[in-house]
Formats: C-alpha cells, structure tokens, sequence
C-alpha cells in the first residue's frame, strides 16, 4: 500500500492507494499536535475500507509525508532563535538584502506603491549575526586564515548571551573553499554538541552569499521544529507498525528520507502546492502528453505551475515572505484570487476583484457569518453554478439571499442588476486568473494553448472552465478527489535527490576546462550516490541527469540545458552549439548572440530513483456515452454568451460512469466541489473517474 | 502611408471588459520588461533595473509604464513622436520596424540611456507603440563607461544616434547595427541588449494581436483611449482633495567634473484646483561639466515624482499629467541644457537634482491630505555614486565595469514611519544591488565591506534609513585601474521634511599604498581606513577620474534620507533602539534626540525631559525672528494664507509662507552627524525655522553661506531682478 498524508492549514488529507489500485481517502482537523492530526486522516482513510490505521501502516510500502511545519514556521517567526556567522565586514549583507528584499515575490502591481514596500522582519536580527577574520577570494585562495579563537568567542557569545539553539555560517566565495565554514561547523559542535549547524557550502554551494546565505539561515531557524517533528512522527509511525523508510515530500517535486529532510529541512519550505503538481504529473502523463498547467483555486489564492515533457518547471532563487534563496524548487505563481476575492468599485466607477478577500471568517456574504461583501463564491452562487444545498457535499448550506443583496449592492453602484454585476464578478475574476497563467507560462518560454490545464481546490471546477477556454487550452481535467489530490500526488512522487555547485568556466573551453567539468560532475555523482547510502535506498533504479546552467558572457539569466555526453572524449566543444539551441529555443530565434561567448555556472546533477511503478484501479469499464442515468435535475444557470439565464442539467458525480460525455451547459456536483460545464463545451468521464473538458471549435 | 488607427469616438467598452483588458494590457507590458531584462547581457539591467518598457498609443501617448527607472522611461513617448512627425513618409513605419535612438535632446535623458521603439500593427493598422530604454555600459566617447567626467561639451561625449531604423520587417540591418556597436567599448553586452529589446518586442506585439483578434481591434483601442480617460478623472479627483498652495525649496548639486562649484536649482510648486505648477525659476546657468539635462529629463523628474506619489494604484499613463502639469523654465540653465552641453550624467546629475526638488515640494504638499499623506516622504539617498573601472580582468582581457553599490542609499522618513536602512533610490523602484561575489568575480577588486553607515541617515521624529559604506581594493588585477568617479552632495545635502534634518555627506576617500598586504598576511582582515596604515589619504572631488594600484583601498559611502519633523519628538524608546542597533551614537541620541540613557541602555525618563527642554531653551535663545534676518517686504507676495503652529496653535500671522513667522537659526552640518567632516560643508548654512510659542521644529533649509536667506521664500530671479 502506498500512504499520502498532507497536513494543510484546515485539515489533514490522506489517500491510500492499496495494492489493488483502489484509493481511499481520508481527512483530519488539523491541530496544533500534528502528529495526531496524520493520524487521524490515515484512520478516517482506512475506515472506508473497514480497516485499522495498524492494518494500513503495517501493509504500508511507500509513505509520503508533506508538511508546513517549516514554512509556518518562517512565516509566523516561530522558528528557534538562530545565530549567523559570516566573513567580518559582510555581517550586514542579509538586512539590506541587495535592497529586492523590500519588494521580492511581489506583483508589478504592488510595486509600484513605494511607500508601501517595506522589509520583512529579519529572521536573525543584528545583534545575533557576527562576523569573523577570514577571507577566501574568487578562484577560493584563502586570503586571511580562520581565526578560530574568535570563532569560539562568537559562539560562546551567541549561545550564552543570545540563547541560539541553531546557527548558520556563510563565507564569501565558501562554495569554492568550504575549508572555513566546516571548521566553524566542527569547533561549535564540540563547544554546543546540541547546535543544529548549517553551512553554507553545503546547502546551496552556489555563487551568489546573500541568496547562500538566507539558505543556510532559513535551514538553520526551521531545523530545530522539523528534527523534533519528524522523530515524533516517525516514532508514532514505528509504534503502529510501519517498518519502511518515511519519505518527506520536497518543494523539488520528489521525495526523500527523512532522515536527509531531518538535516535539510529547507527542502521542505513551501512544498504544499508540489503534492497537486506531482498528481498532475502523474495523471498527466497519459493523458496530456506531459504538457499540464496546474491550477489550485483556494478561497484566498490562486496559484499556477508548470509541467512540460512531464517535468514540472523550476524556479532557482524561490522567494518565502520576501528572502530569496538559492533552492531548485517547482515554480508556483501565485496571486490573490479565489473563492473568498473580495469585489470592489474604486472612485473611477471601475470595477476590480481581489486580491483582498473576505477569508474563511466572516467569509463570503452567502456564509451567513457576517460577511457583507460580495465575493466570487457569491457570484457563483447568484449566477447558479452552486447549488446553496450542495456546497461542499452539503456540509454547509449556502444562502443565497445574502448573496444576492450583497451583489445588488455592489450593482447599485455600478448601474447593475445583481445577476449582472455577479457576471462582471465572475469575467473579472476569470480573466485575473488567465493574466497570472499567461504571465506565468511565457516566463517559461511556453504558450498555454500548448497544454492541458488541470484545475483543483475548492474552486477550481467552478472556474477551470472559463478561464481555460479563455487561455484556449486544448483540455481540461477536473482530477478524481480532487479534495485530498495533493495527499493523491504524494504517492506519486519519485525519490528525488539533486545536488548543484558553482565553478565558473569561459568559452572557448580548453582540454583542461572540459576534464575540470567532468570532474565536477563526478564529485556531484559521488554525493548523490552517498546521500543515497545514507538514506539506505537501493540506487539500483536511479537514473542521473547532468544538467548545466550556463550564461552568455556579462549576463544574469542563466539558462539550463542537459548536458549529456557533450562532455565524453574529453571536450567540451558540443557545449556551445546546446547552449545556444538551448537559448533561443526559450527566447526566439534570433536572440542569441554567441560572438559574446558564454560562461557555465553551476552544475547540477539530478537522480530519481521512481518509487516502483503502480496503477490506479481503473475500476469500470467504459459504457454509454449518454450520461442520463446521472442527471438529477434541471435548474437556469447563467450563459455568458447570451448573457442570460439558460437551463442546464445538474449531475450527480457518484453515478458518472467511464465513458459518459456530460454537455454543456451543465454542473457536476461532487462530494467536495463543483465542475461548471460551459455552453459549447463537453465533459468526458474517463476509466479513473477523472472528468477532461474539451471545447466545441 | 501609415494606416494610423483613428479610433471610433463611438465604440464603448463596458466596465468589465475594461477592467479585464487593462490588467491584460498592463501585464503584456510587466512580460515584455522581464523578457527584456532576462535577455540582457548587461548587470545594469538585470540587476541595477536601470532600464524600462512601456506600451504607448498610436499617437505616442505612454499608457503603460514599467516599474524600472520610471524617469527614463517616461521620456520614451518623446521618441515615439519625433519618430511619427519625422520618420512618417520617408523611411515610413511599417510593421516588424524597432527605431532606435540616444539622443538627450530628442527623448532621453543621456547617451546611455538607448530606446527601441517598435509600432505594433494588426494587419495593417498601427494601433500602439512598445519601448524598450536600456542604460548601456558604454555608448563610446573619451571617458570609458560613457559619463564623460572632466570634458564640457556633449562632442567628447557619445555619439549621439538620432531615430534610426535598427530592424526591419522584423530583421536587424546589419549595416545600421554595425555603426552603432562600433562605437562602444563593451559592443558585446550592447548587442545582447540590442537582441533583448526585440525578444521582448516579438513578444508584445503578439500578445497585443491576441487581444486585437479576439475582443476586436476597435474594443483594444476604445481601452487605450479610456485608460487615459480613467486615469485622467482619478488625478482630478486627488487633486480636487488636496489643499491648495505653494511649496518651495533649494537645493545644490555639487561639482560639475570640469569645476568643484555647486549649482543651485529652485523649484516653487503652486497647486491651485487642479493646475501643478512647477516653476523653476532661479535655476542657474547650465554647467560647463556632464551633469546638466535637457527638458527631457526634467520632464523626467517631474513624471517620476508625480507617479510615485499620486499613482500609487493607478496604471502608470504619463500621457494625463500634461492635462494638469504646466512648467516654467529657462532655457539654457542646468535643468534646461542648450546643445552642445555636456549631458551624459544628467539622469544621476541634475534630473536627479530635479527628482529630489520634485520630491520634496510634492510631499510637503500631500502632508495636507490625511489618507495621501501617507505617500508623502522625505528626499531619499541625495545622489547615485558611481564606479567605473577600466583596465584588464583577471584574465588579462580589456575590460569596462561598473560597481552598482551606489544604489545601497537610505529611504526618506514619512509621516508615518522611519526611511528603512539601505533602502535604496527613488528613481528607480525596482533596483537591486550585486553580491559581492558577483562583483569579485566580473571586476579584479576585493570588497573589503559593505556594510550600514551609521550616522549617514537624517534626523527626525522619523529618522532617514541609513546608507551604507563600502571598501574597495584591486585584487589580482594585471595592470592599475582606471578608475571614473561620478558622485554628488560632497559638501551639503538638504533638509529633510517637515522640520527633519537630512542626511549627512556621501564620500570617495581612496587611501594610497596601504599595509593591506601585510594585514592579511598576518591574518588580519581590515575593514575601513582606520585599520590600515597608508602613504596618503585622498578626499576624492564628487567626479573625478583616478588610477588605483594594487595596495590603494577606496572608501565609497551612500548617503542616507531624509528624516521628518522634529527629533524631539522621537519616542525615546525608538531612540534606544537605533542606539543598540548602531544607528547613531550615544552622543548623537544626547546631542540631537535629547536622550538620556541609564547604564543598561534604557531610557532615563527624567534626565531625557530635562534634556529636551534644555535644547528647545537653546533652540529658542539662538534663533531669531525671521522677520529680522529678511527684509520680509522685499518677499514678493505670494498667496496668502493664515498659519499656526501645529504643536500649540501659535498665530504664525497671514503670510505666503509659514516660515515668515517663525524663528530661525543656522547650525553647522558637523553638528548633525561626525560623518559631516569635510572642511567643504562650512560653505553651507543649515538653517532651521522653529514655532516662536513653544520651540517646534517646522522647517529646515540648507543654503550656501553666501546665498541670501530671502531665496528660501521666492525665487532667487526675483532678487537677480
């Protein structure tokens, strides 16, 4: 059996996909003891199948594990109180953060308030950073020694006056001569054995100290919480029987041990999209020949990632709460729109949606806990894509007249009904929601109508429709489960480890550069190959990949490409004719200027060792297309192209069957959401139960 | 013929698809900006974002303005227009076409600043302009790195390239693209960037197709033209809600590259209803040196500060102010250049110099308005410090660079709020600073430190952020470095707002044949001056061209912002804090906050009281009416308006400025911060204005010695007269 837990931030999720390709699924209130939380949704999961959370772990192969712990843990400053030990003369470098940290991760729309960008509160304040003599410079000669009494003063200052249970070291130039930063490691480890220590060089051995330097400092200041967590985890495991290695799902995509994640916790910051990414792939595969823009519409946000020839898209430097660190990590775009957006009229009689939102107190207007606004759930509700019974498998009854009133108030001041301000809503809303994937997709260098979009959240279904006809996308999928799918991915997901390190070489490449860079690669290899034996996993399967980000000369953007055997026979001529095919074919033809000559960065090598392959149950096979056993009832729901109300059939999910094609206009109510079937659109039941929108040309 | 679109008066667009397609629009232009500075060869684009991009009507109108350097961009629309009224019949613009330019007095604001401009067609319609500005690292001229330090008229400088035809029908004419790498000395960063701008172009003029083909080409341009519309009435009804009034100020910027004078500019800003007028009349003659600009840049300064303060949420459409903007100047002055001066420093010379009188005279006048008072900020980091190096790299190849570190300034305080440390320029929002390894690894130099400046930031009741410091030395460099200083406020600053002090002076100090070796031989790593011993110790001159060898060690400081109101107002709390974090000394906390700290750090409440009242005491009996100081008839009338002090109600009298009724006097800038050390600020006044009844702080000034203190009131032409 194959367990997936996530804890996010209302509840727990699980699926469990047994050994016959059956999934079962499960949640759990997320509580401050998250432990009992995973639980929780492991036994509401095994209840289905009238099963013991002991049956499920002691059968159990394969668990995966995705956790916020790190990340709520940045966000909300709960981290333990961390020391930074850095080359004397820099200690600065990490509060004036190149001056980005004012406004990174930020829309164009929010930079341009300069008032309003403002730092975020520094996660190791100055009085804990100290600097020390030493100094290393470009080609990693050591310039100044260590000076390893004034190491020892620092620490004793940092642990006895300022209370630190974790410390970061970063040098300059460290990941060429990481000589200093291990003897820091070695010296505080003796003084303080308990120290959770991270260096630099070891974590993002990258050029670059102030992203470096956040790295090791966001490891050490979320190393403390996740140690403690992941052994009381594994050791509740333990005790209910499963005997396999916990695997902990990574912002990388993959997987990897806990004990790896235990001292790298920064692998796991920010990895809550990644589980939904990881399904997408997955389901994606077959389905969209690799090539899928996942969308996961939240009641607050929005957020959009990439997977093209079945690899998602990564981003280097990723961004959490403005710091900037150096981390290969699936590139999630996120915006301010969901459920909950908030819809306003500015002074200009403008209309605009979000990105303020209501949240889940007092919520939308048709919660009946108060909220007086109106916001895209209330729209959807008004314009009858939501059934006020069905909402959320009817966990919650929605009212419809609070809705209503809410938007004949925002129509009053727009000289609109009420139906007619919850379509400007909803178009507004949609086509917010297209701008981020657009903007997101040409930053890869792709065309979203070269992709399938899979849409999920709570608001997805409601939405994918609209805004992937919009973007004319060839489909769209509204995935099975779709209220436990990033538990679902989890499972999915291949051990994956990488590792990466800077040297710099120019072109033309000499005998000598080209022998340098393999060898580069060989010591890559033999890392991973020792992180694998740590691990204790059979690398028998792993495939590697060599990768290379390399630069024309004076530029900043670098661009990755695979290195294959350009590097064999001992040159490394091959390398710039794949840089510039590399180059263009992300940015045009034309673009490229190889007279500039190019510069290689960092090299990267990355394994996957697939987590053995399984197949989901496909349960029934296809029938009828005439999905009329399924139907339920008739009711008006609005039509954009007619701008009015027209009748649409309501679908009940459990009596879908493979095969079945769902026209529109239509809804599917589901147990946690509901798919709008657009006019001139059709729904399409597939073996798994997923459903794939198609459009009428 | 081009087939201009004129747009159906009658074509409405409904609010919704409005809204939708202005968010469309505006991200079309944020995508083309970041494929443009992906695709840059060049760290000034990438990282410094010394560059911007726009999308312009068909009539050249900017409608959408990128987040990078907002003053730069905002002059594109000029190019557009000479293009339309020049280039219309012969060569004729046709779709695939970018026009090129650098020409300062056509539609940018020095040499270096390159645009590409691309008409964007659907079929054969030319329904709007796309640009691209870029700041290249070297244009050519005598002084490598383009800012033409030491030579006085703009033939020594770059060449400047009018409107030429770069690409057509989508393909670069090599012929064109040769003549102007040629005249660079980085011609391979130039190209890139050439490349960058039309990778960028492509982009947006398809993307603009997409919505053309799908919403209908007179819907695209029924929204460009309500875009402006919108943005017009929302202007108007900002405006409509500030008070009317006049707002003043004088500022200097000081040397010239060719003499070590400073040169004045006088701003007076008159808002009434709706009309800004900004008059910069006594604005002095243009200077012999780089520094001056051309109304393009003024236009500049004035754009710059408008949008960062009243367009806050607004999509940035420069192309509305005209409606509201009118400006008085005279030709030939340092913000008005005559060709053939020297204008390659203009945009950190005296546009810059212009953004900090526009700043200023803007905020004061939003302090009026509760919610907008909110975007009110003092003057940020005064001047931009550039380094520019020539010689070999480690490799032994030739090289030009630059060190983008003079960007590390401090913000200016807001009502609200302290300026934060190393908060960066105004002008441009959207910077970033190199990692040192970055510039270790591009230049042959070691960076002993980067670091906060204490002491750099202005005082307040908000303080100013602090500037940083950074120290430089040539490390493995094969042969010296020359080296092209280009810097300002060596002398003076200005004051900060609403009583604040400003910051104190940046500096160049290169300390010659140090023991830097021998530090760290013996394991020792300086980091400032003071930790080696050197053969001399040279106070560089604001611009200055110099030659550093191995063993020289060069100290850079950024200067901070300005602060707001008075320090004695500063919670004493906030003073302890800035004490232990370094931000100022004890001394400074005492002499300038009057706070009084007990041995653990904490405030002493009682002696802090005491030392308050003793400097308001002070502040008293050395000031002087300055009814006294001026002969206030000869203060031409202005508008009159009734004041009082905000702190007790003092009746100020019915004056045209507050200041008439106040007290003042002048303090020596070594008083505010130990940073102000240079014998050059005892040329300079800080005069300060504070309420007769109960000693508030309300006003600062800064003017040279010999300056009349009357000009703080009115235009120093009117006195000239």
């Amino acid at each position: 059996m194959r367990v997936g837990v996530d804890i996010g931030g209302t509840f727990t999720d699980c699926a469990v996909v047994d050994d016959t390709g059956r999934v079962l699924t499960g949640k759990a209130l997320s509580t401050s003891d998250a432990v009992a939380g995973v639980i929780g949704a492991i036994e509401n999961a095994a209840r289905e199948a009238d099963w013991t959370v002991e049956h499920v772990l002691s059968h159990t192969d394969v668990f995966v594990h995705g956790t916020t712990i790190g990340t709520n843990a940045v966000l909300e400053r709960r981290g333990a109180p961390t020391g930074l030990i850095t080359t004397r003369g820099h200690e600065d470098s990490i509060l004036i953060g190149k001056l980005v940290q004012k406004r990174a991760g930020l829309s164009e729309q929010e930079i341009v308030h300069v008032s309003n960008l403002i730092r975020p509160e520094p996660i190791v304040p100055r009085e804990r950073i100290v600097g020390v003599h030493e100094r290393i410079d470009r080609d990693g000669e050591v310039l100044v020694a260590l000076n390893e009494d004034e190491v020892a003063d620092a620490l004793r200052r940092l642990v006895e006056r300022h209370h630190i249970e974790s410390l970061a070291v970063s040098f300059l130039w460290s990941f060429l001569e990481p000589r200093h930063e291990r003897r820091v490691r070695e010296i505080a480890l003796e003084l303080y054995p308990h120290l959770f220590v991270t260096i630099s060089s070891e974590i993002a051995p990258v050029i670059g100290e102030y992203e470096r330097t956040v790295t090791a400092v966001l490891n050490a200041y979320i190393g403390v919480a996740m140690r403690g967590y992941l052994s009381a985890l594994e050791d509740r495991l333990r005790s209910l029987g499963f005997d396999r290695t916990l695997l902990v799902m990574e912002a990388g995509g993959g997987v990897a041990p806990a004990s790896y994640a235990r001292d790298n916790p920064i692998v796991t910051l920010d990895s809550g999209p990644v589980g939904g990414v990881a399904g997408a792939r997955f389901l994606g595969a077959n389905a969209a020949d690799g090539n899928v823009i996942c969308t996961d519409v939240g009641g607050t946000s929005f957020d959009v990632a990439l997977i093209v020839d079945g690899a998602p898209q990564f981003e280097e430097t990723p961004v959490i709460d403005k710091f900037t660190y150096q981390l290969p990590k699936v590139a999630v775009a996120s915006v301010g729109a969901g459920g909950g957006s908030l819809a306003h009229v500015d002074e200009a009689g403008i209309l605009h949606v979000g990105p303020e939102s209501s949240g889940s107190e007092p919520g939308p207007a048709c919660y009946g806990r108060g909220g007086e606004r109106a916001t895209v759930t209330d729209a959807d509700l008004v314009l009858g894509y939501l059934s006020p019974e069905r909402f959320w498998g009817g966990r919650m009854v929605l009212d419809e007249g609070r809705a209503t009133a809410a938007l004949q108030k925002l129509g009053d001041e727009l000289n609109m009904s009420a139906v007619e301000a919850a379509a400007a809503v909803v178009t507004i809303a949609n086509a917010n929601m297209a701008d981020l994937i657009r903007k997101h997709t040409v930053e890869h260098g792709r065309d979203p109508r070269d992709f399938t979009l899979f849409a999920y959240g709570g608001a997805g279904p409601v939405h994918g429709g609209f805004y992937g006809e919009e973007l004319g996308v060839r489909q769209v999928c509204f995935v099975r489960n779709a209220g436990v799918f990033s538990a679902f991915g989890m499972v999915t997901s291949d051990i994956a480890f990488s590792e990466s390190m800077s040297s710099l070489f120019r072109s033309p490449f000499s005998d000598d550069d080209a022998a340098a860079m393999a060898g580069v690669y060989e010591d890559l290899e033999s890392r991973i190959r020792g992180r694998f034996e740590d691990a204790q996993l059979d690398a028998t399967g792993a495939s590697l990949q060599r990768i290379l980000r390399a630069r024309f000369n004076g530029q900043v953007n670098e661009v990755a490409m695979e290195v294959g055997d350009a590097l064999a026979g001992g040159r490394a001529d091959g390398l710039v004719e794949k840089f510039t095919e590399a180059y263009e074919s992300a940015y045009g033809p034309g673009t490229a200027y190889p007279d500039a000559g190019f510069e290689v960065v960092t090299f990267r090598v990355s394994a996957r060792i697939p987590v053995g392959e399984f197949a989901l149950d496909p349960g029934m096979t296809p029938g009828s297309t005439d999905p009329t056993d399924a139907r339920k009832a008739v009711r008006p729901m609005y039509s954009f192209d007619e701008r009015r109300f027209v009748d649409g059939d309501v679908y009940e999910d459990v009596k879908l069957r493979p095969g079945m094609v769902v026209r529109g206009p239509a809804v599917i109510e589901r147990d946690s959401d509901t798919v709008v079937v657009p006019p001139a659109s059709r729904v399409v039941v597939d073996r798994l139960l997923n459903l794939f929108m198609e459009y009428d040309s | 013929m081009t087939n201009t679109s004129r747009i159906d008066q009658h074509v409405e667009v409904d609010p919704v698809t409005f809204e939708v397609l202005v968010n469309r629009l505006r991200t079309i232009n944020d995508n083309q900006g970041i494929i443009g500075k992906r695709l840059s060869g060049s760290q000034i684009i990438y990282e410094c974002g010394d560059y911007n991009c726009a999308i312009m009507d068909a009539d050249g109108e900017t409608l959408f303005l990128g987040h990078y350097n907002t003053m730069i961009g905002s002059a594109m629309d000029l190019g557009v227009k000479w293009i339309i009224e020049n280039y219309s019949v012969e060569p004729g613009i046709r779709p695939g076409d970018v026009f090129y330019h650098n020409d300062p007095w056509i539609g940018t604001l020095h040499q270096s600043d390159c645009v590409g401009l691309a008409p964007v067609f659907v079929a054969d319609r030319l329904v709007c302009w796309v640009g691209m500005v870029m700041h290249e690292m070297d244009v050519g001229g005598v002084v490598p790195g383009s800012f033409a330090v030491g030579f006085s008229e703009t033939f020594a400088e770059s060449t400047i390239i009018t409107p030429v035809k770069l690409v057509e029908g989508g393909r670069f004419r090599p012929d064109v693209e040769r003549a102007i790498l040629r005249n660079s000395r980085t011609p391979g960063l130039l190209a890139l960037d050439l490349r960058a701008r039309l990778g960028a172009f492509n982009f947006a003029s398809k993307a603009v197709n997409d919505v053309a083909e799908k919403y209908g080409t007179d819907v695209l341009l029924a929204v460009m033209r309500d875009v402006k519309k919108v943005v017009g009435e929302r202007l108007a009804a900002r405006l409509d809600e500030l008070p009317d009034g006049q707002w003043r100020r004088v500022m200097y910027w000081d040397g010239d590259g060719t003499t070590p004078r400073a040169y004045r500019g006088e701003l007076t800003l008159t808002k009434t209803g709706r009309d800004l007028h900004f008059d910069f009349g006594g604005t002095e003659p243009q200077a012999p040196g780089l520094i001056n600009c051309t109304t393009v840049g003024l236009e500049g300064a004035i754009n710059l500060g408008l949008l960062c303060t009243l367009c806050f949420d607004l999509p940035w459409a420069t192309s509305e102010f005209r409606n509201f903007v009118s400006v008085t100047i005279d030709d030939g002055t340092i913000f008005s250049a005559i060709a053939p001066a020297a204008v390659s420093g203009a945009t950190v010379g005296c546009a810059h110099l212009a953004v900090n009188l526009v700043q200023a005279c803007v905020s004061e006048m939003l302090l009026g308005h509760p919610e907008l008072s909110r975007e009110a900020m003092a003057v940020w980091q005064p001047a931009w410090t550039g380094v520019f190096y020539n010689g070999l790299d480690h490799d032994g190849l030739p090289m030009t660079a630059i060190v983008l570190d003079g960007v590390l300034g401090g913000e200016g305080a807001s009502p609200y709020r302290d300026g934060q440390d190393a908060g960066g320029m105004f002008l441009v929002v959207s910077m970033e600073a190199a990692n040192v390894e970055r510039n270790e690894r591009v230049m042959p130099i070691l960076q002993l430190a980067r670091g906060l400046l204490p002491e750099s930031g202005g005082h307040g009741r908000y303080r100013g952020g602090n500037g940083t410091a950074v120290l430089m030395t040539p490390h493995k460099a094969p042969a010296p470095l020359t080296t092209v200083l280009y810097s300002a406020y060596f002398e003076q600053t200005f004051p900060g707002l609403a009583g604040g002090s400003g910051p104190a002076i940046m500096k160049n100090r290169i300390a010659r044949t140090t023991s830097l070796e021998e530090c760290l031989s013996s394991g020792f790593l300086p980091v400032s001056l003071d930790e080696v011993t050197a053969d001399t110790v040279e106070d560089m001159p604001a611009k200055a061209v110099t030659v550093l060898n191995m063993g020289d060690i060069h100290l850079m400081t950024v200067g901070g912002g300005g602060g707001y109101g008075d320090p004695l107002q500063r919670e004493p709390a906030a003073v302890a804090s800035d004490v232990r974090a370094n931000r100022y000394s004890a001394a400074t906390a005492r002499n300038v906050y009057g706070c009084v700290f007990d041995s653990t750090g904490d405030v002493d409440v009682a002696a802090t009281a005491d030392a308050r009242a003793d400097l308001v005491r002070v502040r008293l009996n050395e000031s002087r009416p300055v009814s006294e100081l001026v002969s206030v008839d000869a203060v031409p009338n202005g508008r009159v308006a009734a004041h009082r002090c905000v702190a007790c109600g003092h009746d100020l009298g019915r004056r045209s400025d507050a200041r008439l009724g106040t007290l003042a006097r002048s303090r020596a800038a070594r008083d505010l911060s130990p940073l102000n050390d240079s014998p050059a600020t005892d040329a300079y006044h800080i005069w300060e204005f504070c309420c007769p009844g109960c000693g508030l702080l309300l006003a600062a000034e800064v003017l040279k010695v010999n300056d009349p203190l009357e000009i703080v009131f009115s235009s120093s032409s009117s006195y000239d007269a």
